[in-house]
This record gives structure tokens, C-alpha cells and sequence, in this order.
């Protein structure tokens, strides 16, 4: 897994995401950041994180059919916000 | 150009290349005799062929496609890397189809003209059939090798013994249908010593690199992270093993052409139609696998 930045916050993003999306996590999560938040991802600040997993969540549910893996997938990214 | 429109060029030309050289000859007297047919009846069961063919070259082109379009999104990654491989071993085996036909066409076409070039055009297309494919599955394998490092995952020593012994009978059993082959003459026009150093050796060399291939992008499916992208590999790995066994199959009928001219028209006709359907499953799974794969990298 390699992350393109020193942004912690987008470190554990990626780190969440390469347990659903293998090595394709750290590529889609800075389309989601650069495509939607229009930032890069060294730029990303918690209170992006809400709208983020909005947009994260809607991507993963075009991908995958079970609901389920879709919200533990949201909900233990909801767990980097506290 | 764009990658895409050069392809479908490709795939026109020689889908015209084709039809050109099977319909526009006249019929070979000694085929309608054989079989009992009318000139407009050979023509008839040509064109089904020639539709089937142009279905399976299609699906062929737009798997690759697709594959190119994957493996252009992730190029700068490392697992890009490896798919680019990949993806230039099935340009390999996409191409294999339409060339081989078409040569086969052309120099068919030149043998009933000249008989005496027959067992020249058999021997050019024996191994035209052989190197595409050979080709396609080293890099196949090199790409496959690549991903299965990038998992953290060898082979174990169990499963390479279990591939190894399949290899050995799959081997035994293609060397006996060539050695012993009544037709022998007929299907290689060479001596036993030459088809055995430089066409049975190399394809039972293409098959281990093959099978370790799909055995590689197996187990990478299995090890690597990620649920979905995980699942996102099953039909790209099962169309590539498809395409291990189906290589196999149509050697293991090779050896029994000759053999099969003394069927009826219409088993004859079963078993081709079959074959190139069955052939024709691999490229769609290729191509399904592969839509998959670019839907992680475009949402």
C-alpha cells in the first residue's frame, strides 16, 4: 500500500479503503478527493471527512451490490471523524 | 488515431481479408465430392462460419479493449504494471484468431492454386498457430509472476507438484496423439523428431507457463487486499485459464483432423460450431472481468 502524501488524515483514509479496494484504494480515494472535494489530497482536513464519505459511499454502492459491506465500509470511516 | 478506431480497423480488414479469400475463390471440387454438397450449400455453411468467427474476433478485440482501457487508467501503479503485461499477452492471443484464420485463408487459397505447396502452407500454418499464442502466454506469465509478487505470494510447493503432474500427463497425452496418429503426414508434413523438438515441446512449454499464470493471478485473487477488487478479478482470471484449456483442447483435436474428415458434414459442422463458441466464452469473460476492473477506477 503507498500513499501519496504526508497527510495523516489521508493516510488512514487510504489505510480504511485497502481493506475493501485493495490496491486500488489510494487511486480512488484521490479521484474522490480531487473530483468532488475539487482539493488535493494533502489538503484534506477533518471537516472534509462527512462530505468525503458521502461521496465515498455513493461510488462503493455503483461498485458492489451488498448493502452491508457498503455501510461497514462507511462506518469505519465515520470512525476516523471522532 | 485513437487505440480504439485502430483496432476496429484492424478487426474490419481482416474480417474483409476473410471473406475475401474464402468466398471469392471457387469452391474446391475436391471438398463438394467428399462431402455430397452443392457449390451454393459449401457457400451457405462458409458464411455461419464466417459470422461465428467474426463474433468470437469481435469479443477477442473488445476484451482487449477494455483491458488496454484498465490497464491505461492504473500504468503509473505497481500493479499497473504488471496488468500491462498482461494486457500485451492477450493482445497476443486476440490477434492469434484473426491472423491465424486469415493466413490459413490466404494460403489455402495459394495451395489449391499450386498443389505442390501444400505441405509448405500446413507446415507455416502449424507454426503460425503455435508462436502467437506462445507469445501472448509468456507475457501473460510474466504479468501474472508480477502480480503474485506484489501479494506476497509463491506458489506452494504442493500446488506446484499437483501442476507439474498434470502437466506431465496433459504432455504424455498430447505426444501419444501426435506419435501415433495414423494421419501424421497429413496433419504436420515433417519428421516425428521435428514435430516433437519444435511443436509438441513448446506447446506443453506454453501450457506450464499457462496454467502457472492462471494458477499466479489465482492465488493473487485470493491474497491480494481489497473485497472488491478482489471479486472484481474472478471472470478476468477464469476467461484467462479458459483460454489455458481451450489451447489444449484444440492441439488434442490437431492430431485428430485428419481423422475427423471421415465424419459426417453435419458432426464435423457440430464440433466446429462448438469449438469456436466455447473459444468465444473466454474473450467475453475477459472482457467482462475487465469492465469490471476499469468500474473501481472510474468512479
Amino acid at each position: 500500500m503507498s500513499s501519496r502524501t504526508d497527510n495523516d488524515l489521508y493516510k488512514k483514509v487510504v489505510e480504511v479503503s485497502y481493506v475493501y479496494l485493495g490496491p486500488a484504494a489510494d487511486r480512488f480515494i484521490v479521484r474522490q478527493i480531487r473530483g468532488h472535494l475539487n482539493k488535493e489530497p494533502e489538503q484534506l482536513q477533518k471537516n472534509d471527512l462527512i462530505n468525503l464519505i458521502d461521496w465515498i459511499s455513493l461510488a462503493m454502492a455503483v461498485l458492489v451490490e451488498e448493502e452491508e459491506l457498503v455501510s461497514q465500509y462507511q462506518t469505519e470511516l465515520k470512525s476516523l471523524v471522532s | 488515431m485513437k487505440l480504439q478506431s485502430k483496432l476496429f480497423y484492424s478487426y474490419l480488414i481482416f474480417l474483409l481479408l476473410y471473406i475475401a479469400f474464402v468466398l471469392l475463390p471457387a469452391p474446391d471440387p475436391a471438398i463438394l465430392l467428399h462431402y455430397n454438397l452443392s457449390p451454393l450449400t459449401l457457400r451457405l455453411i462458409d458464411v455461419t462460419i464466417i459470422l461465428l468467427l467474426a463474433g468470437i474476433w469481435f469479443a477477442g478485440f473488445y476484451g482487449y479493449a477494455k483491458l488496454q482501457d484498465y490497464a491505461r487508467l492504473i500504468r503509473q501503479d505497481k500493479d499497473g504494471q504488471h496488468v500491462s503485461k498482461l494486457t500485451r499477452g492477450v493482445f497476443f492471443l486476440v490477434m492469434w484468431l484473426p491472423v491465424s484464420s486469415v493466413a490459413s485463408a490466404i494460403l489455402n487459397y495459394i495451395a489449391i492454386k499450386h498443389h505442390g505447396l501444400l505441405a509448405a502452407v500446413k507446415i507455416i500454418e502449424n507454426y503460425i498457430n503455435l508462436l502467437l499464442p506462445l507469445v501472448g502466454f509468456i507475457f501473460i506469465g510474466i504479468g501474472a509472476r508480477g502480480l503474485s509478487e506484489l501479494a506476497q505470494h509463491r506458489p506452494t510447493y504442493r500446488s506446484a507438484n499437483i501442476m507439474v503432474i498434470a502437466l506431465v500427463y496433459i504432455g504424455l497425452i498430447y505426444y501419444r496423439l501426435v506419435a501415433t496418429t495414423y494421419h501424421r503426414a497429413d496433419v504436420y508434413h515433417m519428421p516425428i523428431w521435428l514435430i516433437l523438438t519444435t511443436i509438441v515441446g513448446p506447446y506443453v512449454y506454453m501450457w506450464f507457463i499457462g496454467m502457472l499464470a492462471t494458477y499466479e493471478i489465482y492465488r493473487y485473487r485470493r491474497k491480494v487486499a481489497g473485497v472488491v477488487y478482489r471479486k472484481s478479478w474472478n471472470l478476468l482470471a477464469l476467461g484467462l485459464g479458459w483460454l489455458v484449456v481451450m489451447s489444449i483442447g484444440f492441439q488434442y483435436l490437431t492430431t485428430l483432423s485428419a481423422r475427423l474428415n471421415g465424419l459426417s458434414l453435419y458432426w464435423l459442422l457440430a464440433i466446429v460450431y462448438s469449438v469456436l463458441l466455447v473459444l468465444a466464452i473466454s474473450f467475453v469473460l475477459i472482457a467482462l472481468g475487465a469492465r469490471k476492473l476499469q468500474k473501481i477506477e472510474e468512479v
